[in-house]
């Protein structure tokens, strides 16, 4: 209940601020988002399974935004312009395959 | 990566821990909850715009956009110009501006606006029996400036163009101040040449010791300092006009 409130909760800051990306991140916080999307689907996955754990949770949602968003900084500064896409793949397909296990928990299907 | 489903969980958690567990969960979400909306709302302008737009729309748009790209290239193209030109007026009007300079000096020294200093000579007129008229006077200065003087200063009042010598021996007046003896010149010039334009044969000199009683000390020097400056005149009548 709590977690679907702050979820709420921060949904509503990020609307009532209205803050813009700057320029300079605009890249970046999108693959900071999947990386969330990923733990986040991940620590649901473990809830299920009963093997989540919260301090595990907060670490891995903060380095996996942080990281996937470095990774992609330094693929521009290698001249790698896809490593956004490199990100993308690799965190789509987790998501994907948490959810699989989530509907396969709830649904035994 | 880290991986979420590589720790089982550990032994029972205290309550606190458990608490404070939440409250970092709380905030983990929390800020993906904004996280998202910022994104989504960053793309939410662009995409939302073009969504509802039809195809024709989206082709009038692109038209749009095109014209609008073709006239921002030929306004570059101009400025382009433009800044090409202005730098080449741009070394003009350092030049201008060099002339107008000199020539503001110029005007302003002629004009008795700005202290000048200078080689030039100090003349002092001793006049014990009041001999010296205004006539004298202006001798003097015509004398000086044909010799080349550029400023001129008597008894503390400097000599401009529109200064005139009015009065009588003894009761002199200098562009209406009254000037006292013995009359001081003090003249900015080639030193040696106004020394001796004073001292030539039937010059100022000559004919005031001819006048007997006047005397003259000249000194020629370095320099001298002519520190009183004249209003600026205030012309009532005199217009400029253009020349036809």
């Amino acid at each position: 209940m709590l977690v679907v409130i702050s979820l709420l909760a921060g949904i509503g800051l990020g609307v009532a601020f209205h803050t813009s990306v700057p320029p300079s991140w605009a890249p970046y916080l999108p693959m900071a988002v999947m990386a969330a999307l990923d733990s986040v689907f991940g620590g649901l996955r473990a809830r299920f399974e009963g093997t989540f754990n919260d301090r595990v949770f907060v670490v891995s949602f903060l380095s996996n935004a942080i990281l996937a968003a470095l990774l992609v900084w330094a693929g521009t500064r290698l001249g790698v312009q896809d490593m956004a896409i490199a990100v993308v793949v690799v965190f789509g397909v987790r998501i994907f395959q948490n959810l699989a296990a989530i509907r396969r928990i709830l649904f035994h299907a | 990566m880290t991986d979420i489903r590589d720790d089982a969980p550990g032994g029972k958690p205290s309550a606190r821990a458990r608490a404070r567990g939440q409250i970092a969960i709380a905030l983990t979400l929390a800020l993906l909850g904004f996280l998202l909306a910022t994104q989504l709302r960053s793309q939410q302008g662009l995409t939302q715009r073009l969504s509802i737009e039809r195809e024709s729309d989206l082709g009038r748009i692109l038209t749009e956009l095109t014209d609008r790209s073709d006239q921002l290239s030929s306004e570059l193209v101009d400025l382009r110009v433009k800044l090409a030109q202005a730098t080449g007026t741009q070394a003009q009007q350092r030049a201008l501006v060099v002339d107008a300079r000199q020539q503001l000096e110029a005007v302003q020294i002629l004009l008795g606006l700005v202290p000048v200093k200078g080689p030039g000579i100090v003349m002092t007129f001793d006049d014990p029996t009041t001999t010296i008229g205004p006539d004298v006077l202006l001798d003097t200065i015509q004398e000086l400036r044909d010799a080349g003087a550029e400023a001129i200063e008597i008894s503390g009042v400097r000599i401009v163009a529109s200064t005139a010598f009015t009065g009588t021996p003894g009761a002199l007046s200098i562009g209406g101040t009254p000037v006292s003896r013995p009359y001081q010149v003090t003249a900015i010039g080639p030193a040696s040449t106004l020394a001796e334009a004073m001292r030539i044969p039937g010059g100022v000199v000559d004919s005031l010791a001819a006048d007997q009683g006047a005397s003259v000390r000249i000194t020629e020097e370095g320099s001298v300092s002519i520190l009183h400056v004249s209003a600026l005149p205030k012309f009532v009548h005199a217009r400029p006009t253009t020349r036809r």
